[in-house]
């Protein structure tokens, strides 16, 4: 367990504070593309601080504090200009790096402008998600990783949780919540609805062993019935430090997205890839987005499919939990380690480094490592996790069974020499 | 293990049957690992 005061340097993300240092020298994504086709402007929240988020006539992407600095009204009512942002008060002008341009009720020879400048920082597309820095110069690159880049169709299911992003982070390494969350509840759940449970869940776990690397923690486990030759523990998949899993299966590649709002919100993504092989797909403007919910009108959380548990996992270990009164065992080492990394980083952020992960050479893709037969499951696994997961839920849910089916069946012919 | 102060390192304490073990991170030498809290000090013979 840890004290008040290690819980607090963990979980507070604010300005100022050692963790909200650490966590602004990253990128998050933070809107989609699409919430600007209607509209050049809106507001978005990030690591307890308010932003105005824009798109330019020419398509570039501004970020700026949301409170303008003269008497602090939203810009994000304001007039986008193809070199940044105008305040619909007064009509105080604002460059991309927050500078201010134009003070229209001021007389042109002050010099009033040059000494106010908004907080600011820096935006870009990505995968069909607007992307934004608000850390200190110089910024890193943003990582292209593989999920983002390559070909293949697209869903994002996202929804906002009512708690910290820190604990959904810590069951990132807690392989055990596998079998009993997924494998015996999801069981015990069945039977009591009638209904069948996924059974790749189920298995024990014999072995389980955890790999810093250098974008976060490699996962690794052997369960009962497979060896250290088997894809879960030959190449496992990670923890993409500070605020991300990697997951996937036959060809199913997912990063799960955990974008701190505050202390007590997190913007939680599915981000998914699918890209069978042999498949055949056409091409997509955009991914398609929904949103997935995890919680009746009546307030009790929906939990007959595995990131619905998962999510009652986490909001009912309250808005921040209380680690000064947790009871660890030695399945929790993950755990352990994952807050060691947070601290160590925090202490590199502290002395001047650049924390884990942070990119600066200019590249095309990062490819993460992650399974592919994943639980030995085969093709089965991928039904399963589309009908079983929150992807129950995407628009195209027909369309993405129809993929891997298709593409199965063309490997299989392709095999057989047909 | 350097013997510094863990005052900016790290303690995670977790249990083991009736162990308390102290998984341990100091931030001045980057040592990781478990220290297992006794209670007896005791030397086993059974080597003998």
């Amino acid at each position: 367990m840890l004290t008040v005061e290690q819980n607090e340097e963990l979980t507070r993300v604010g300005p100022g504070r050692p963790m909200g240092d650490l966590l602004r020298r990253y990128w998050y994504p933070i809107a989609f593309e699409q919430d600007f086709d209607a509209t050049p402007s809106k507001t978005v929240r990030l690591l307890g601080e308010d932003w105005t988020l824009y798109k330019t006539p020419s398509g570039r992407y501004g970020i700026i504090a949301e409170h303008c600095p003269h008497r602090r009204a939203s810009l994000t009512y304001g007039v986008v200009h193809p070199d940044g942002i105008r305040c619909g008060y007064h009509g105080w002008k604002f460059g991309f790096d927050g500078q201010c341009l134009e003070q229209p009720a001021e007389t042109e020879s002050s010099n009033f402008r040059d000494r106010v400048r908004a907080k600011a920082g820096r935006a870009e597309p990505l995968g069909g998600m607007v992307w934004v820095y608000v850390g200190p110069e110089p910024a890193p690159l943003l990582p292209r990783f593989d999920v983002y880049v390559l070909d293949g169709v697209r869903d994002i299911g996202y929804t906002t949780l009512p708690c910290n992003w820190l604990q959904i982070m810590e069951n990132a390494v807690d392989p055990h919540h596998v079998e009993w969350l997924h494998g015996y509840y999801f069981e015990f759940l069945g039977q009591i609805g009638g209904f069948e449970a996924p059974k790749s869940f189920q298995k024990k776990h014999v072995k389980v062993a955890f790999d810093e690397f250098e974008f976060g923690i490699i996962k690794r486990r052997v369960l009962e019935g497979h060896s250290d030759e088997d894809d879960d523990w030959k190449i496992g998949h990670p923890l993409v430090f500070p605020y991300c899993m990697r997951v996937g299966g036959m060809w199913v590649d997912q990063m799960q997205i955990r974008v701190p709002i505050d202390d007590t919100h997190t913007w939680k993504l599915f981000y998914t890839l699918h890209h069978p092989e042999a498949g055949t797909w056409e091409r997509q403007d955009r991914p398609v987005v929904y949103e997935f919910p995890w919680r009746r009108d009546d307030g009790t959380l929906i939990t007959d499919y595995v990131e619905g548990q998962d999510i009652m996992a986490w909001v009912s270990q309250g808005p921040i939990v209380d680690r000064s009164t947790e009871h660890l065992g030695r399945s929790d080492a993950g755990v352990a380690l994952l807050r060691k990394l947070f601290k160590e980083n925090m202490q590199l952020v502290r002395d001047g480094g650049d924390p884990l992960g942070t990119v600066r050479t200019p590249h095309e893709i990062i490819e993460l490592p992650c399974e592919r037969d994943k639980f030995g499951a085969g093709t089965a696994f991928t039904d399963q996790w589309i009908k079983g997961g929150s992807m129950r839920y995407a628009p195209i849910r027909d369309e993405l069974l129809a993929l891997h089916r298709d593409a199965a069946q063309a490997r299989a012919r392709a095999a057989a020499g047909g | 293990m350097c013997g510094a102060a863990l005052e900016r390192g790290m303690v995670c304490e977790s249990w083991s049957g009736a162990q308390r073990n102290f998984m341990t991170w100091c931030a001045a030498c980057s040592w990781m690992g478990d220290v297992v809290r006794y209670d007896r000090v005791a030397i086993s013979e059974q080597h003998r």
